[in-house]
């Protein structure tokens, strides 16, 4: 038994011994996902260079007490409240000219009768957004933004009304201002996170766990590739070292520097790039534990199917990005097709995923998450087994 | 895994020329340290041994002489217990391989280096000590600078292995066998790319060793370094078809040199007969 502790830790301090020669290695590792998450950070933030929206306001408005109420005008206040950088257009066909053109992403046509319109109780007709449209992610961000101006509206006009009309109701205005402002408005609560919750913070979990299984995988397997063509493997293989020791000192080595990775790009995803961790940071970094060991393993046992350098690299389209895909990192689970989900269940990423997002995102702990942790804990033991297996193969 | 104290009659030998210095795991001069019996192992399609038995004595040097393809490699692979063969059986030092114990007492080098390059050739010793279990701390370090001293390294200890010349990195490999003070060194091709000073010099080594008690199995095609060995087997196509001492060989063919007599006892096996 101390033996067998003897040689593991021989093996796990040999990995460390050479990673540290290997200083290109080490910055690759540890500098490598801070900068992608940074500049992720910069793009995702929602804090940009607002879109350009162009507004023709044809509305002629109405009389009201004497003074004239354009309801367009508002409109285009509001707009700018949500954000969008307002273009003013004399005339729609100018407008649609530009947004079919793709020089603006979309417009905004406010029709002759929109304030008469929505006097009369009428709503929003004859109101129209024009979207440039190839762009699904600003398509709705901007239509989201104009839901909210318009939603806006009705309250906005009514305080209006009654800070311009002259007391006593002039007979234009209508005699229930239910209808222009119902007085009812649904409730949205937030279970978690919350309206200001950024795209980042939602994203972030999904990239922590994807960093820290890409390096250490493909770290592993050119580490055990290299142990078979150099001919070490043949010296290990003929020394008292057990097969199991081997794995078991590979996890040890490569996990040592895949944790101190994952708590790099923790501790900078939250406290540098402010990325939400309603959690614990122990329980993250149990889940990234669970995950680090499964890529050391799934290293090991994939490296036996590369003969060089280059078949390792072919690991990424075949390994890597199908848990990119359908880990729900990008799209939720719960909106993929039948089959693809039972594939998604096949990939430890899946469970990664799920129990980072449940305890960043929502502040759950590890009892929460049980069941994805067992997941993973079930993929250590299958690829324990299968890489040793794979050892034996080799020898046979 | 039992010692086996040496018996009256057998002392003589070992206190001699070739005392061993391996403690209590000592056993009988004359007991077989290999065992090879009715050898059978295929690739796909190719027989790598075919029927071969093998048996090599304590303290002896054994040349494997074949050329490529002829199994001497396989052989020694399933004498170190790296392949299992498809029948027969592989006894070392009395005991079936692949065994932890058997391992402990055996060290094995191939024509590669087989050593970590961006470490140093101390670290690489380090390491291979401690897999084999060759005491910790003062004794791991006496025992490291003592096999570097043993094959002329102790100056380049500290270079990492990927900035040695060709023939240091074999002595290191080298070192790397010897490093847990085997009792059979299995050597596979050691001096191929070598050149024929440093071979001489790393047969000097070999022969320091076996005069300490060492038994030796070395492959090679060099028909010179098959004239060192104490016997000799000759391999083809997976078969032993001849082996004895150098000078019997050459005899029995009548051939002045180990090469014609390789040829002479291979055209023999061919025409059938064995001996």
């Amino acid at each position: 038994m101390t033996d067998s502790l003897g040689r593991i830790g021989a093996i796990a301090a040999r990995i460390v011994r050479q990673f540290r020669r290997d200083p290109r290695t080490i910055a690759l590792v540890f500098l490598a996902p801070a900068l992608v998450m940074t500049l992720l950070g910069y793009v995702i933030t929602e804090k940009t260079t607002p879109v350009a929206l162009g507004y023709a306001d044809l509305d002629e408005g109405v009389l009201v007490g004497g003074r004239a109420l354009r309801l367009g005008t508002l409109l285009r206040d509001l707009l700018a409240d949500e954000g969008l950088e307002v273009h003013d257009y004399a005339d729609a066909a100018r407008l649609e000219t530009d947004v079919r053109q793709a020089d603006l992403r979309a417009g905004v046509v406010v029709p002759p009768d929109f304030t008469a319109r929505l006097l009369a109780g009428e709503g929003f007709e004859g109101l129209r957004l024009l979207l440039e449209g190839s762009d699904p992610v600003l398509s709705a961000d901007v239509a989201r933004r104009f839901g909210a101006a318009v939603q806006a509206l009705p309250r906005a006009a009514l305080a209006r009304l009654q800070a311009t009309a002259p007391p006593g109701v002039p007979p234009e205005v209508p005699a229930d201002p239910a209808r222009l402002a119902p007085p009812g408005q649904p409730a949205v609560e937030y279970a978690h996170g919350g309206p200001d919750l950024g795209t980042l913070s939602y994203f972030a979990p999904g990239y922590v766990a994807l960093f820290a299984f890409f390096f250490t995988f493909l770290l592993t397997s050119v580490s055990f590739l290299r142990e078979r063509s150099s001919g070490t493997m043949e010296r290990l293989l003929a020394s008292p070292v057990r097969r199991g020791e081997i794995v078991l000192g590979y996890l040890l080595g490569f996990g040592l520097f895949a944790l101190a990775q994952s708590l790099i790009i923790l501790l900078y995803a939250v406290y540098v790039l402010g990325v939400r961790l309603a959690g614990s940071l122990a329980s993250a970094f149990a889940v990234e534990a669970l995950l680090v060991a499964v890529a050391v393993l799934m290293g090991i046992f994939f490296s036996f199917y590369a003969r060089n350098e280059f078949q390792v690299i072919q690991f990424i389209p075949i390994v890597i990005i199908p848990q990119v895909v359908l880990s729900g990192f990008l799209t939720p689970l719960e909106t993929m097709h039948e089959p693809l989900r039972w594939l998604a269940h096949a990939m430890p990423m899946t469970y990664a995923n799920r129990a980072l997002r449940a305890v960043m995102i929502r502040g759950w702990e590890l009892g929460t998450v049980t069941a994805d942790l067992a997941a993973l804990a079930g993929f250590v033991v299958l690829f324990t087994v299968l890489a040793s297996g794979m050892i034996k193969r080799q020898v046979a | 895994m039992t010692a086996r104290e040496p018996g009256p009659g057998e002392l003589s030998r070992m206190t001699g020329t070739k005392s061993g210095g391996h403690g209590t795991q000592s056993s009988r001069p004359e007991e077989a340290v290999v065992a090879a019996e009715g050898l059978f192992k295929t690739f796909g399609r190719t027989r790598a041994l075919h029927g071969l038995s093998l048996t090599v004595r304590r303290g002896e040097k054994y040349g494997l002489v074949g050329p490529n393809g002829s199994g001497k490699t396989t052989l020694i692979r399933a004498v170190v217990g790296l392949i299992v063969p498809d029948s027969g059986t592989v006894k070392v030092f009395g005991e079936r391989v692949p065994s932890a114990g058997v391992s402990k007492r055996v060290g094995y080098m191939t024509q590669s280096a087989a050593l970590y390059e961006d470490l140093t050739v101390r670290e690489n010793l380090r390491f291979f000590a401690r897999l084999f279990g060759t005491g910790t701390g003062r004794r791991l370090s006496a025992r490291v600078e003592e096999t570097l001293e043993l094959v002329d390294l102790v100056d380049r200890g500290d270079s990492p292995v990927r900035t040695l010349s060709g023939g240091m990195r074999q002595r290191a490999s080298l070192a790397a066998a010897l490093i847990h003070e085997p009792e059979l060194l299995l050597l596979d091709e050691p001096t191929v790319g070598v050149d024929p000073e440093l071979r001489r010099a790393l047969w000097d080594h070999f022969d320091r060793l076996n005069a300490q008690g060492r038994t030796f199995i070395i492959s090679t095609h060099i028909m010179d370094e098959a004239e060192r060995c104490d016997r000799v087997g000759f391999l083809r196509a997976g078969r032993l078809i001849a082996e004895g001492t150098p000078r019997s060989l050459r005899e029995r063919a009548g051939s002045a040199t180990l090469e014609e007599a390789y040829l002479w006892h291979a055209g023999r096996s061919d025409g059938g007969e064995t001996e």
